[in-house]
């Protein structure tokens, strides 16, 4: 019993005691790594790659030599991939939103690789956000998000909060990341109705509640998807998860409120130009990103998101967190998603 | 004359002396009153008809009184009345006017087995007749059996008692009371001295339980019961025992037939039992009787003194790990109590010390336990008990450290976690063969988690601040009825009937929060509560289908409901044994099922045992039970071997790990990684399993020694939703070998030295060894299999010294010992460290139970 064992710990403290011991992976068998996350914004790119034991420290070895087949269910069209010789597989076509592909990787002497997956529909999302005062008198900033759910897909959602640092915006530089999708300003003293919930909404402030001191994000972010992405912004969260699977249709709401003493650390939204002068300039003090994602990228992204997190535990005491795998006969990850940016000011 | 004339004459005068002899038999006889000896009745038929009496004085019950109906009979009917009331056998002859009278070919007897020092009653006292054992003692120390009227001589036999030769007479007709007077010596022999007495129930022997001892230093019930053949610790640290590859949440443990949920406290220090407030325990592993239900594993059946009738007895034990008192006694004539006590002082000892060598301000860990029982005896047949257990651990901890900036951390861990239960129980004997046993109660199980922290550190040269708050909480309550009947019936064996019910009440909660509560009160909680009924109607027989074999069945009907979803089982159960002198040879089958569902938090932090109950998304966990058993005793020497299979189905795990909370705190700093108990339900794989063992086991006596060794084999694997492909992978609990060896030396009546040794393989669990490249370029760590790796074995030798003194008055008893003489560091957890001198991962092991010391002094007065 769990309970127990933390009795124990507190034993601990008075006469434990660690020993080290040398161990050994017996009759290690490389497995093939898939890894391909898919949007419309990008062309197929898909990687392999086998394991290696624990003890191995070369790099990962590479797979040049698989046959790469892509199939869109959605129209039953089939396409190869070509090799890039790093591991790399790619074609200049870009998936397509609400289409279900499939995977299949052959490579001699090996079984076939197989995936399915399919890449969400674009996002309807309104996002509000109203400036709040506490019951101590500090502003706080509260963020409504409230999303249409498409009634023929499963819903599974990822968002992220990110600083803006004003070195980096501009107009013509707005949101590097984002550039590509579209963006809506949203004022940051907007006084609306507060978001509603029907759908059967996950409860405000339920997930990815901030009320307090967020510790630095860099963890995981979604930068890490993208590999074209030079913008590395500071997160101010982990990215936060929620599926409304039951939900086929009606909105999904959620909500987040920003603490007066985080926006407080990370006021320098302004920019000092070359006289020393501060340019009221307007520029946006948070970026608000959204994603749909496929089921299986939701479960990956989770748990990736868990083990780096955890990264440091990995003993008898506790199950290590297993990353999700959607690969048949293989390991990695074959997903999509759909994701939208929002400045918040 | 013809011969037709003559037959005719015959039969004419046949109908005529049939015409008389009914005339005679339905004569009224006048009767002075309605009670009468059978000599007095024998003296009024010879006085008023013309029939005389045959018999042999030394077999007729003649002083027997009998209720006759009326004062005025027929000699049909005072003949039928002697008959039935004195259980003879009467024949009639009409030619020569006698009436014959003769005993019985078997008879039928019945009486109670008592302590003869405190009156106790004796659960599970074996009875034999002609060197076989023919039936045990129920749970009031009953027992009624058909005897042959040429051997009326039966001999009682329990564990710790001197047996008893009694000559039974056929002609008592009120149930007996039968005495055995108990060894008080402390070095009971363990093997029964007789070859005929093998081992054919469960029930420990509590005199052995002097042998067994806790990490703590004293006698400990589980302790005793890990060390049967089949039992696993599972390794160092660890609460409660799991049974032929079962996990500890799935031992039905019953305390006076209340339901217990945690059966040791801090890791195993010590079992909640203290052997001084326990009359019996019954341990059952297989062949699982109808009456019990609810668990897939083992049946740990422990019943409390009622109280010495008598005198009082008393008992004070110190030692390291605590005082415990006992005393038990009459009050009135009727009425006895029972009351024990156990505090721990370990906190108190060690405390200072530890805060002394670190930063911990506060640390106390203790855990106590309370028993009383009172029982009052309306008749000798007849008694009602109130019984009461109060238990509970704590283990605190705060620690805070900060420097002159004000940087640094505050951690505060709060757990708690208990049972208590009280029950009124009544027995009552209705009549010579049925048998009544009812209770009620309300058992409950609190745990409950506090952790908080609170982090300040700098951010870019601002003091920036991280906290984090979590309280798990899990609420169990059950109200319970019971209803039992025994019947004994001497054609069809001795039957069970019984109804259980439970009304279960489960509310796991797990809640977290940023904002740091440094030792506040529990916020006010929302939490979802469960509330279920469980119904149980069972049956169960046994019966000799010949001389050398026995058949013993049952079957359990289980209906558990919730507001969303019903569930029937049928569940049978049944046992063939065959016995042949010193042999004996069971094949059993059980099908059990399981209604409430233990989620453990598998990571490292504070931990959450949830137990949730079954819902209409996760259904109850089933299992099959095979067993063959084998028996050998011969003089001072038995042997065992058992072979067993088993299925498991609907188990449930959470899905990965990380669903559940951890925050964890290594060198200061917190890790928290996800809280999210939201819905249990959809976070959770179902899967199924099976194990598969043999069991050895020899006994001794040689000279002075007392030897005992165990072997086991036992595998147990699981099939969880698609982890490894939905292959096959150990269950956690998984050890291949365990071994346990012990040696007694009896130096005297009084002294005595035990070595105990355990070896157990050790437990199976997930490594991190493979590598694999992550989406973001990054290589990650993932294991080749589920539970790929073992932790080394576990082993730990024990030497125990007993000395006993004989005061005035009293007893006192010494008990010293070294646990873990040869200092073996087994691990209590292992983890994985990358960050080493050679630059290759290494596996650091965390031991914490060294060599250690144990003392205990007790005195028995």
């Amino acid at each position: 019993m769990q309970k127990a064992l933390f009795g124990i710990l507190t034993l601990i403290l008075i006469y434990s005691c660690e020993d080290r011991r040398e161990f050994e992976v017996n009759d290690f068998e490389k497995e093939i790594v898939l890894n391909a996350i898919i949007s419309t914004d990008s062309i197929w790119n898909i990687n392999l790659s086998y394991t290696k034991s624990i003890f191995d420290d070369t790099d990962f070895e590479q797979i040049n030599n698989a046959s790469v087949k892509i199939k869109d269910l959605s129209n039953g069209q089939s396409f190869f991939l070509d090799t890039k010789k790093t591991g790399n597989y790619t074609r200049d076509l870009n998936p397509v939103e609400g289409h279900e592909y499939e995977i299949n990787v052959n490579i001699p002497s090996r079984q076939e690789i197989h995936a399915i997956t399919y890449v969400p529909s674009v996002l309807e999302v309104d996002v509000v956000s109203n400036l709040v005062i506490d019951e101590n008198g500090n502003e706080n900033i509260e963020i409504g998000l409230e999303i249409t759910d498409n009634p023929n897909e499963e819903n599974y959602y990822v968002w992220e909060l990110l600083e803006v640092d004003p070195k980096y915006f501009n107009e013509t530089k707005a949101a590097p990341i984002s550039t590509k999708y579209e963006e809506e300003p949203v004022d940051n003293v907007t006084p609306e109705d507060p978001i509603d919930t029907d759908g059967g909404g996950i409860n405000p402030g339920n997930i990815g509640n901030t009320n307090g001191t967020l510790t630095a994000g860099d963890i995981f972010s979604f930068n890490t998807l993208q590999d074209d992405s030079e913008y590395q912004s500071k997160s101010l969260n982990d990215p936060s998860f929620f599926s409304e699977s039951d939900v086929k249709a009606g909105k999904i709401a959620n909500k987040l409120i920003l603490a007066s003493s985080l926006i407080s650390s990370i006021n320098d939204n302004y920019v000092i130009n070359e006289s020393g002068t501060i340019e009221e300039e307007r520029v946006p003090l948070f970026e608000l990103k959204i994603m749909a994602v496929s089921s299986d990228l939701y479960d990956y992204l989770r748990t990736y998101q868990q083990y780096k997190r955890s990264e440091i535990i990995n003993s008898s005491f506790a199950d290590p967190i297993i990353i999700h795998s959607n690969i048949r006969n293989g390991l990695g990850i074959f997903g999509g998603y759909n994701l939208k940016s929002f400045y918040i000011y | 004359m013809s011969i037709r004339c003559i037959i005719l004459s015959i039969l004419l005068s046949s109908c005529i002396n049939l015409q008389l002899d009914s005339q005679q038999t339905n004569s009224i006889l006048d009767l002075p009153n309605s009670s009468l000896t059978v000599s007095e009745l024998l003296l009024i038929i010879e006085s008023q008809t013309d029939y005389n009496f045959s018999y042999n004085p030394q077999q007729i019950p003649l002083n027997k009184k009998l209720k006759i109906a009326g004062t005025q009979n027929s000699l049909k009917d005072i003949i039928a009345s002697i008959e039935e009331q004195s259980n003879v056998s009467i024949d009639i002859n009409e030619i020569l006017k006698r009436i014959v009278i003769l005993p019985p070919a078997t008879f039928n007897i019945s009486a109670f087995v008592l302590d003869s020092i405190s009156g106790e009653c004796l659960i599970g006292a074996m009875i034999l007749a002609d060197h076989k054992f023919i039936a045990s003692t129920n749970n009031n120390g009953y027992f009624n059996v058909n005897l042959d009227y040429n051997k009326p001589l039966i001999t009682i036999y329990n564990i710790g008692y001197n047996q008893r030769v009694y000559v039974a007479n056929p002609y008592e007709s009120d149930s007996l009371i039968i005495t055995l007077i108990p060894k008080l010596d402390l070095n009971i022999i363990i093997t029964p001295e007789k070859d005929h007495l093998i081992n054919t129930n469960e029930y420990i022997d509590l005199g052995n339980i002097n042998n067994h001892f806790g990490t703590a230093g004293t006698n400990d019930l589980v302790q005793q019961i890990k060390f049967s053949p089949g039992v696993s610790s599972g390794a160092e640290g660890q609460n409660g025992f799991n049974v032929r590859g079962g996990g500890p949440h799935q031992n039905l443990i019953l305390i006076d037939d209340m339901p217990i949920y945690e059966s040791s406290h801090l890791g195993g220090l010590s079992s909640i039992f203290l052997p001084s407030s326990i009359k019996s325990t019954r341990f059952i592993k297989s062949a699982f009787p109808a009456r019990y239900g609810g668990r897939l594993s083992s049946v740990l059946d422990v019943r409390l003194k009622d109280g010495n009738k008598n005198n009082y007895s008393r008992e004070l034990s110190l030692g390291l790990e605590g005082i415990t008192g006992h005393i038990d006694g009459p009050i009135g004539t009727n009425t006895s109590v029972n009351l024990n006590l156990r505090a721990s002082w370990f906190s108190a000892i060690a405390s200072p010390f530890v805060k002394a060598i670190t930063n911990v301000q506060d640390l106390s860990f203790r855990y106590n336990d309370s028993y009383s029982k009172i029982t009052h005896w309306f008749t000798n047949t007849s008694k009602l008990s109130l019984s009461a257990y109060w238990g509970d651990d704590l283990v605190k901890t705060a620690r805070s450290e900060f420097d002159d900036d004000n940087i640094g951390f505050q951690d505060y861990n709060r757990i708690s976690w208990g049972n208590r239960f009280i029950s009124l129980k009544w027995d009552k004997l209705l009549n010579e063969k049925w048998h009544l046993q009812t209770n009620i109660g309300r058992s409950d199980y609190n745990y409950r988690s506090r952790g908080s922290f609170n982090r300040s550190y700098l951010d870019m040269d601002t003091i920036a601040f991280n906290a984090f708050d979590i309280l798990s909480i899990s609420e169990l309550r059950n109200y319970v009825a019971n209803v039992e009947l025994d019947y004994y019936s001497p054609n069809t064996g001795q039957y069970k009937f019984g109804i259980n019910y439970t009304n279960h009440s489960n509310s796991p909660t797990i809640i977290e929060s940023r904002t740091f509560v440094n030792e506040a009160e529990d916020p006010v909680i929302t939490d979802t509560s469960y509330v279920a009924d469980e119904l149980a109607l069972f049956v169960q027989n046994k019966f000799p289908l010949s001389s050398k074999v026995n058949f013993t069945t049952g079957i359990r009907g289980s209906l558990y409901t919730t507001n969303e979803s019903n569930y029937f089982f049928l569940e049978p159960r049944l046992l063939l044994s065959y016995e042949h002198e010193n042999h004996q040879l069971n094949f059993s089958y059980s099908r059990v099922s399981q209604f409430i569902h233990l989620l453990s938090n598998p990571g490292l932090g504070l931990p959450s045992d949830l137990w949730v109950p079954s819902t209409s998304n996760v259904p109850p966990e089933i299992s099959n039970i095979f067993s063959i058993d084998y028996y050998r005793k011969k003089q001072n020497r038995s042997f065992g071997l058992s072979l067993w299979y088993k299925t498991f189905d609907n188990i449930i795990e959470y899905s990965n790990p990380s669903i559940i909370i951890y925050s964890l705190i290594i060198n200061n700093e917190l890790y928290q990684v996800e809280v999210d108990n939201s819905s249990w339900e959809s976070r959770i794989s179902f899967g199924k399993g099976h194990a598969f063992g043999f069991e050895s086991f020899a006994q001794g006596t040689i000279g002075s020694f007392d030897l005992n060794v165990n072997y086991a084999y036992t595998r147990t694997l699981r099939v969880i939703g698609s982890i490894d492909g939905g292959s096959a992978f150990p269950y956690k609990f998984d050890s291949p070998h365990n071994i346990s060896a012990q040696i007694k030396y009896r130096v005297n009546n009084h002294n005595s030295l035990v070595l105990n040794w355990q070896f157990a393989s050790g437990t199976a669990y997930t490594l991190l060894d493979t590598q694999r490249l992550g989406t973001d370029g990054e290589p990650v760590l993932i294991p080749s299999s589920r539970n790929n790796f073992r932790l080394p074995d576990f082993h730990h030798l024990d030497i125990h010294y007993r000395l006993e003194k004989k005061l005035k008055g009293g007893r006192l008893i010494y008990d010293i010992g070294i646990y873990n003489i040869y200092n073996r560091l087994n691990a209590f957890y292992e983890y994985l460290s990358q960050d080493t001198p050679q630059g290759s991962p290494e596996l650091i092991k965390v031991s914490i139970y060294p060599i250690l010391p144990q003392f205990n002094i007790s005195y028995i007065w």
